[in-house]
Formats: structure tokens, C-alpha cells, sequence
């Protein structure tokens, strides 16, 4: 386990956790950080490459009859902007290149994850939890520069009597600010947990399998199955909830009094 | 493996765990998730708002034109059509009408040109007819008066061998009456 091991060879792990392991291929640090290329960035890449390879390829061929790949890239197309012009509105499709690239970066990565002896770059805390607090970040600038200081009004909801406003009001302030808290949580958890019950279901196979066991080592081995297909269900819908809820805090920014 | 070869790995792993922290929650390698994160996530961005979006949504937009104008172009070729078949009605009816009017012209002259044909034929006849009546009753009338001489020749020869005497003014009278019961 020491040995700087290729991320695409098969490491033996009976550790649940293993698989969440960051390790370094190219050294690098530049300012006093530690900026080295590992393994997340690696498959990172490869998710990136994926999906741009994809996409760019569903682009290229401007068709008038599309063929597989080009439906599908138009299929996406519309899907995420009909999803951000019905959750976000008109003035929503603004972000739609962002809420594009979002939901293709995590679909990428969760779906890339999903291969053995490849790397869940959104398993990591980090990772999820920069995406949601850019999300915020834009929802809170775009907000206060088309509202101003009426954005604020998200905090105090019209009709509502004063009395319940003091209530109200810190309410409102908690629940907005956990939005980037679980909606980074959201996907991470998803993401740890699902891999965590896959890797410990075949880890029971292997287990069961070694001591002998191997009547009983076919239940986990069947299970896995539709556990899998549960978790490329899972994939696509933390990169759909994601997009969604980007959506949805968007159109908060666009019109707060609501 | 055995299980416990199995469960001391994983003791052992577990003892590890507790020096190092939850891989999810390391900080170590922050820094480094962060900033390719930043590297690949501006990358897709910039590639797909700069490149793959524009394309996709230049053909989406394509397509929704060309499809409005193929159902344009079917919609004036079909006020087309509807026109040229009012067009065609329209003369079919004219011609029609046209028709119907030289049909009866043609109709009324024939009626004339017999009525005509008629009226004259039927002078002719009518003229022939009286000249051959004229002719039939004068022919009639001269048979009538040879039969008047040959019945007064055969009275008066019949008298003469009865032995009667008899004015040929009375036999002439007496055949002549009975010439006129008889017709």
C-alpha cells in the first residue's frame, strides 16, 4: 500500500474505506500549497475529457436529422434549459451554461465513480462542498446586484404579521444559510454512503467466499446487482437535485419576494 | 483468505485509521482538490458556454426554424391548392353555364328550322292534296256522268226489247232519280 500504486491498476483493498483514499502521482506545490496532481484530479480528468468528448462530439455534427449521439447532446441540452426556464424562469437561462456544466461535472465524476478501481471525486467533502459554496456565492452576488439591499427581503416574507416576524426572520436566515451546507452534504453523502455499501457487499462476497462459505456467499453477490443499478440511479439524481436546487436558489436571486 | 486472516487485516486497517483521519475529511490534499477542481470545472465551463453550448442550441434553432418554414411552405401550397380548386370550380361552372346556353340556342333554332320545314311541307301537301281531290271529283264526276249514259243507253235498250214506249225524257229522268237514291 505504500508503493505509489497506478491508479487504474487494481489495488487490493478489504477496506471500506480505501477507496476514498488521495494519493499523489505528480508532486507539486506552488505558494506553500500542496497543489499536487493526484488521484481525484486524475479521474477528474478523465471525467472531464468524457464528458466533453461527448458533448463535443453531439455538437460537431450540426445535423439537421441528428443521429444517437447528437440527439442525446440535444437532449441534454433541452432538459437542463427547460429545467432552469421552469424552475428559474426566462431570466434564469442566464446561468444555464453554468447549471449545464454543473450537472455534467457531477454527473461525470459520479458516474466515473461508479467503475471499478476508479476514483469518486465527489465522495470528498471538498469537492462538493466548493460547488455548493460557489453556488451560494453566485446566488448572494447575482441577488444583491439585480436587488440590492431587496434581496434581503428574502428573509421577511410579505403578509407576514410583525409578531411572527421575529420569529420568522431567524428562520429564514438558518435556512438559507444551510442551503450550501446540505446541498454539499447532500451529494457527498450519497456519493460515500453508496460506495461504502457497495464496496462493503463485495468485501462480504470475498469474505463469506474465503471461509468457506460459499452458499451464503451469494446473497451479497445477488445483491449487488440491483444495488449497483441503484447507485447509477443515484448518480444521476444527486447531479439532477444538484442542478435543480441551483435552480431553485436562483430564482430566489432573481426574484426574492416570493 | 482465511476470516481470520480477513478480520486481523482489517484490525490492523482499523488501528491505521484511527492515526490517520477519514480520507473524506483530510485536509492535506484541500488545497491540491480545490484548485484542480477549480482547473477542470472552469475548463468544462468555458468549453461548453464558449464552444458545445452555442453549437448545440445554433442547430436546436436551426432545426425549430426550418421545421416553421417547411410547415409555412405547406400551409401557402395548401391556400394554394384550395385557390386553384376554387379557380377550377369557378370554370368548370362557367363552362357549364356556357354550355347549357349554346345547348339551348341550338335547340331554339332547330325548333324553328323544323317548325319551318313543317309548316312549308305541310303547304305542300295541303296543295297537292286539293289538286288531287279537284282532280279525283272532277274524274268522279265524269265517270258519273258516263255511267248517267251508259245506264240511259241500257234503260232505253232494256224498254225497246220490253216493247215499252217511253220518252227519252222520262227514262232519262227515272235513271237519274234512281242514280240519285242509290249515290
Amino acid at each position: 500500500m505504500n508503493l505509489p500504486l497506478p491508479v487504474f491498476l487494481p489495488s487490493i483493498a478489504t477496506d471500506p474505506i480505501h477507496q476514498f483514499k488521495i494519493f499523489p502521482l505528480i508532486d507539486w506545490s506552488a505558494g506553500g500549497y500542496n497543489l499536487a496532481f493526484t488521484n481525484s484530479s486524475f479521474w477528474m480528468l478523465v471525467s472531464t475529457v468524457l464528458v466533453l468528448g461527448f458533448l463535443g462530439m453531439a455538437a460537431s455534427r450540426a445535423s439537421l436529422i441528428p443521429n444517437r449521439i447528437q440527439s442525446l447532446g440535444e437532449m441534454s441540452y433541452t432538459f437542463i434549459s427547460d429545467m432552469v426556464r421552469s424552475t428559474a424562469g426566462e431570466e434564469g437561462l442566464k446561468f444555464f451554461p453554468f447549471v449545464f456544466t454543473l450537472f455534467f461535472f457531477i454527473l461525470g465524476a459520479n458516474i466515473v465513480g461508479m467503475f471499478p478501481y476508479a476514483f469518486t471525486t465527489t465522495s470528498h467533502i471538498a469537492v462538493t462542498g466548493a460547488l455548493a459554496v460557489v453556488v451560494i456565492l453566485i446566488v448572494v452576488g447575482y441577488g444583491i446586484y439585480k436587488n440590492g439591499l431587496g434581496f434581503f427581503g428574502l428573509f421577511a416574507p410579505h403578509g407576514v404579521p410583525l409578531p411572527v416576524m421575529f420569529f420568522l426572520v431567524p428562520i429564514e436566515i438558518i435556512s438559507f444559510l444551510a442551503r450550501p451546507i446540505t446541498l454539499g452534504m447532500r451529494l457527498f453523502a450519497n456519493m460515500l454512503a453508496g460506495h461504502i455499501m457497495l464496496k462493503l457487499l463485495a468485501i462480504f462476497v470475498v469474505m463469506l467466499a474465503g471461509a468457506g462459505l460459499t452458499a451464503v456467499a451469494w446473497v451479497p453477490y445477488v445483491l449487488l446487482i440491483p444495488i449497483t443499478a441503484l447507485e447509477f440511479l443515484v448518480a444521476f439524481l444527486q447531479a439532477y437535485v444538484f442542478a435543480l436546487l441551483t435552480c431553485v436558489y436562483l430564482k430566489d436571486a432573481i426574484h426574492p419576494h416570493h | 483468505m482465511s476470516l481470520l486472516a480477513f478480520l486481523a487485516e482489517t484490525a490492523a486497517h482499523g488501528g491505521e485509521a484511527v492515526k490517520a483521519p477519514f480520507p473524506a475529511f483530510d485536509p492535506t490534499w484541500f488545497a491540491s482538490q480545490l484548485f484542480w477542481l477549480a482547473v477542470f470545472f472552469l475548463g468544462m465551463y468555458f468549453a461548453l458556454s464558449r464552444s458545445i453550448l452555442p453549437k448545440l442550441e445554433g442547430t436546436l434553432a436551426q432545426r425549430a426554424n426550418s421545421i416553421s418554414a417547411d410547415l409555412d411552405e405547406a400551409a401557402r401550397l395548401n391556400n394554394q391548392s384550395v385557390e386553384a380548386q376554387k379557380a377550377l370550380e369557378l370554370r368548370l361552372a362557367q363552362a357549364r353555364a356556357r354550355a347549357r346556353e349554346t345547348s339551348d340556342t341550338a335547340k331554339a333554332a332547330a325548333e324553328t328550322e323544323l317548325a319551318h320545314v313543317t309548316g312549308r311541307v305541310d303547304a305542300e301537301m295541303a296543295l297537292k292534296l286539293e289538286r288531287a281531290e279537284t282532280r279525283i271529283s272532277k274524274l268522279r264526276e265524269d265517270a258519273m256522268k258516263n255511267v248517267e249514259q251508259i245506264s240511259l243507253d241500257a234503260a232505253e235498250a232494256m224498254i225497246a226489247r220490253l216493247g215499252v214506249k217511253a220518252s227519252r225524257a222520262d227514262v232519262k229522268k227515272a235513271v237519274s232519280s234512281v242514280l240519285e237514291t242509290r249515290g
